[in-house]
This record gives C-alpha cells, structure tokens and sequence, in this order.
C-alpha cells in the first residue's frame, strides 16, 4: 500500500493534484462551515453553477476560463446577496434562476466558440490532474486571501452569523459582512472547482463541514476540523480513482456523501456510549 | 428626572393595518416599566422602533436624547427566546456573552482583557460561570435566557430591555430573574415586555398597557377592571400581598 502510495506521488501531475486537493481544502474547510451553520448551501450552488457563464464568455473571447470563473462568480454572490438583502421573501426563485440562467449563458457560448469543442467535462466535473503551477499559485493566493479576511473580521462573521438582530444593535453592518461573506463563498467555489467541478462543489463544500459539526461546538473547531476532513477526502478519493483510472472529482464527492453518512453514524454512537 | 426614551405620537404599521396608534410615552431614568397586552397588540413592535430596527410611519422617538439608531450601543436587548432558533449553533456560553462587547473593542482581531472580565462579571451576576464552556445547544430554556442576559449586560448598557424574558421558563427561575432586574435598576432603566400582567406588577413603578393604542398605569392603580378594558374578555385576577 505504502509503496503503492509513493510510488503513483512519484509522478509530477499526481503531487500537483495532490497539492491541489491540500490548498482547495483549506478554503472549503473554512468557507464550508460559514455555510453550514448559516444554512446557505443552496445559494453556493447558485453560485457555483452560474460560474458557467463567465467560463463559457472567457472561452469564447479567448481569455482564460478560471478568470472568467472568478469574475461570474463574484457578481453572481454581490447579485445574489443584493437582491436578497431587498427582496427576502424570494430567495428561492432567485437562486433558481442564477443557477439555470449561469449554465445556460454559458452553454451558448461554449456552443458558438470556433475551434476544437473543448472538454466541457471538465468544467462541470472537475479534473485535478490538469491543474497547473499557475492555477496553484492562484489557489494559494485565495488561500490567503480567505484566511486574512476570516481572521481579521472572525468576531463579525460569527455575531452576524449567529444572531443577525442583536449584531445590528452592536453597530455591525451586518449586510456588509453577508456580501463579504457570499464573496468569499465565490472565491472558494472557484477554488473547488479545480478539483471536483462546478456541479460537484456543492456536496464539497458542505459535506467535510457537516460532518465536522457532528463532534464539535464551536466555529474555529469546525474550521479545523473540515479543513482535515477534507484534506483526508480529497487525497483519499484521488489515491482511489488512480488505479482503476476512475473520475477523480466524482470518486471524491462519493468519499464525502459516504463520510457524511460515517460521521452521523459515529455521533450516535458516542451519544449511546456516553448515556450508558 | 431626565426621560432616557420620549416617544411622541408614533404611528406605526407592517401592511395597511395599523400596529400602534398615536403611541406616546416618556420614559424617566432608572424606572422599571413593564409592557403587557395581547398577542399581536404591538409590544415587540414598540420595542424594535426603540431599539431602531424599525423606522416609523410618523412621530418622533428620541432614546438618551438622540435617534434610537445613534443610541443603539447604549442600550442592552435581550430577544423573545422562542424567536431565537439558533440552539444548534456550535458555540459555548462565554463566546456568545462575548459578543455583547461588539461595538465597544477593536474592530479587528480578538477581544481584550477588559472585554473577558467584563464577560466573566455579566454571567456571574446571572450565576452561569459555572456553565462558561457549555455548548449552548446543551443548556435548558432558563440556563438559556440567563445566557442572553449576560450577553445584555455584558453591554455595560444604560437601558436594558427584555422581550418576554420569562416565557417558558418555570416560576422559580422567572422569580430570580426578575429578582436579579430589580437590583440592576438602581442604576440602568429597565424595560420588560410581558404577557402576565399579575406577575410583574410586584416589580415594576409602572405599567404600559399596549393593544395599538397605550395606557399608562401605576402598578397600585392595576386592577381587574384595567386587565378587562385591555384584553376585552374578563379575566380573573388572583390579589397577591408583597
């Protein structure tokens, strides 16, 4: 097994998607568990699936569709986050209509783009072993980017997470902090869709975090603990899908709907042993 | 004395039914008024527009001589506990009374020393020190609302208001709360919103009647007449001494 192991991280590729599934995991651990106690998964899934659109006007104007995946995304979370801010009540219908209008932009331009059709697989599923030393850099510098913005304003982001009413009295703006908040949930939805693809990220980015709120009480904890839980899916469904020459991004989210199910199961175990 | 909150003809509504009606009321320092009427008759509304969550239709309210906007940080506010659904929220007892020192430390990173003593100081004036690392979906309702207390006090506020701070909570507790307020108002006002208007009579100088339109009672003049013209229907009323 062990031989196994270094021998497959002997290739070049294979530490780089390593690598990859590590920086992507930071991000997620910490911007996952915002979204799992805010219960705003849904909206990174508008988010995310509205990427699309700016991948497909990227690759059809010729720029790179990772910069264009990064612009889509943070108009879609200021979008997003606006109109809702207005218009609470319909937060369902908008987030519908981002998600299906994003992938539909962005199908049609994909569909008028000359040239060889591109792999739009992987857009949607992801593909870790293509990732380059240029796209590490970018996901180290959003690395960086989150962490500073979740120490500096760590305090405001759990007040107005926790009790938005009793944060406006304490002077927080809280509608602030929520568009910083949807924008750092694009940041890291671009993140991850290196490695699993934007219909995937979703269960990525909420399944590492659900899970870690299964044994532990408090925000930073979560963070932690998501980080590694992610970190250990990732590099597992990575190792896995090696062999049998199986989708990475797909054996990855299978891995976290399964350790989801794990942590669930273990949680009602240690509840059992504890009242015993 | 000084009125800390001077609402003057306030009108107020959410759709075109109207909420409050021409609500005026002068709050002197240092009182302990209580606020009782039906459900619905507007409480948690004239709460909100003093804590200046709600703006209203007309008239003019003015707490500690400013907008209730600008005089936010100086009051302390604890929530209608079946309104705060947040119980499996994965935070302890002490990080939650911490946040009652937004607003007051620095914007960036973590709080100081003086916020941390003056967190300690607010949950042992409530007696939850013991419970400080308690997860908070792990505390009963009166463990709870003596937590949102604490986060209340923690503000070192001039005026403290409580929604329904005794809902679900039993008797003995709900007596040791109030307990707690009354000693509290020696040097802060103190405004509670509830819906037993025999309970609170003990402890309050004075009653505001709210159902749209708002009558104000000294607690002596409370009788069972008032409580009928309120609430419509006749109600018995058990006289108890203090």
């Amino acid at each position: 097994m062990i031989n196994f192991i270094t021998e497959i991280f002997s290739y070049s590729f294979m530490q780089h998607a390593l690598l990859g599934c590590l920086l992507a995991s930071v991000g997620c651990g910490i911007i996952g568990t915002y979204v799992v106690v805010k219960r705003i998964g849904f909206m990174a899934g508008g988010i995310a699936h509205s990427v699309l659109a700016g991948m497909g006007i990227a690759y059809f104007m010729g720029a790179s569709p990772l910069a264009g995946a990064m612009i889509s995304a943070l108009i879609a979370a200021v979008l997003i986050a606006w109109i809702n801010l207005r218009w609470r009540q319909h937060e369902d219908i908008l987030i519908a209509a981002f998600w299906s209008v994003g992938m539909a932009i962005g199908v049609i331009f994909i569909s008028r783009t000359e040239g060889y059709n591109i792999d739009l697989m992987s857009y949607l599923f992801g593909n870790i072993l293509l990732v380059t030393t240029r796209d590490l850099y970018l996901m180290l510098i959003l690395d960086i980017v989150i962490l500073v913005l979740v120490v500096l304003f760590y305090r405001q982001f759990l007040a107005a997470a926790f009790d938005e009413e009793f944060s406006r009295l304490r002077g927080i703006n809280v509608e602030f902090y929520y568009i910083l908040l949807l924008c750092m949930v694009a940041l890291t939805v671009v993140l991850l869709i290196q490695v699993v693809g934007l219909i995937l990220v979703l269960a990525l980015l909420i399944l590492p975090a659900a899970s870690a709120a299964q044994f532990v009480s408090s925000i930073k904890r979560m963070m932690l603990l998501s980080v590694i839980f992610s970190a250990l899916i990732t590099a597992t469904g990575l190792i896995i899908s090696y062999e049998p020459d199986l989708p990475s991004g797909s054996t990855i989210i299978i891995l976290a709907g399964m350790f989801y199910i794990l942590s669930i199961i273990a949680q009602g175990l240690i509840k059992k042993f504890r009242n015993t | 004395m000084k009125a800390v909150i001077e609402i003057e003809n306030v009108n107020f509504s959410y759709t075109r039914e109207p909420v409050l009606r021409n609500v005026s009321l002068s709050v002197p320092a240092e009182e302990f008024l209580g606020i009782v009427g039906p459900n619905a008759g507007g409480k948690s509304t004239l709460i909100k527009l003093i804590l200046g969550l709600l703006q209203p239709d007309s008239g003019t309210i003015r707490v500690l001589g400013k907008a209730p906007v600008m005089a936010r940080t100086r009051t302390g506010y604890v929530p209608q506990y079946p309104t705060f659904s947040r119980r499996d929220f994965p935070i302890n007892v002490l990080d939650t009374v911490l946040m009652g020192r937004l607003g007051f430390t620095s914007r960036l990173g973590g709080y100081s020393k003086t916020d941390r003593n003056i967190a300690t100081g607010a949950m042992q004036a409530v007696e939850i020190l013991d419970i400080a690392n308690r997860p908070i979906g792990s505390l009963s309702g009166g463990q709870l609302q003596r937590v949102l207390i604490a986060r209340a006090l923690a503000c070192k506020p001039e005026i403290l208001i409580l929604d329904e701070p005794t809902a679900n909570i039993d008797m003995r507790v709900e007596e040791d709360i109030f307990g707690l307020l009354k000693q509290y108002n020696d040097h802060m006002t103190i405004i509670v919103v509830s819906h037993d208007i025999g309970f609170i009579s003990g402890y309050v100088d004075r009653v505001a009647c709210l159902n749209q339109m708002l009558v104000c009672h000294t607690t002596d003049e409370i009788s069972g007449k008032i409580i009928e013209e309120l609430y419509g229907t006749p109600v018995r009323m058990i006289h108890h001494a203090h």
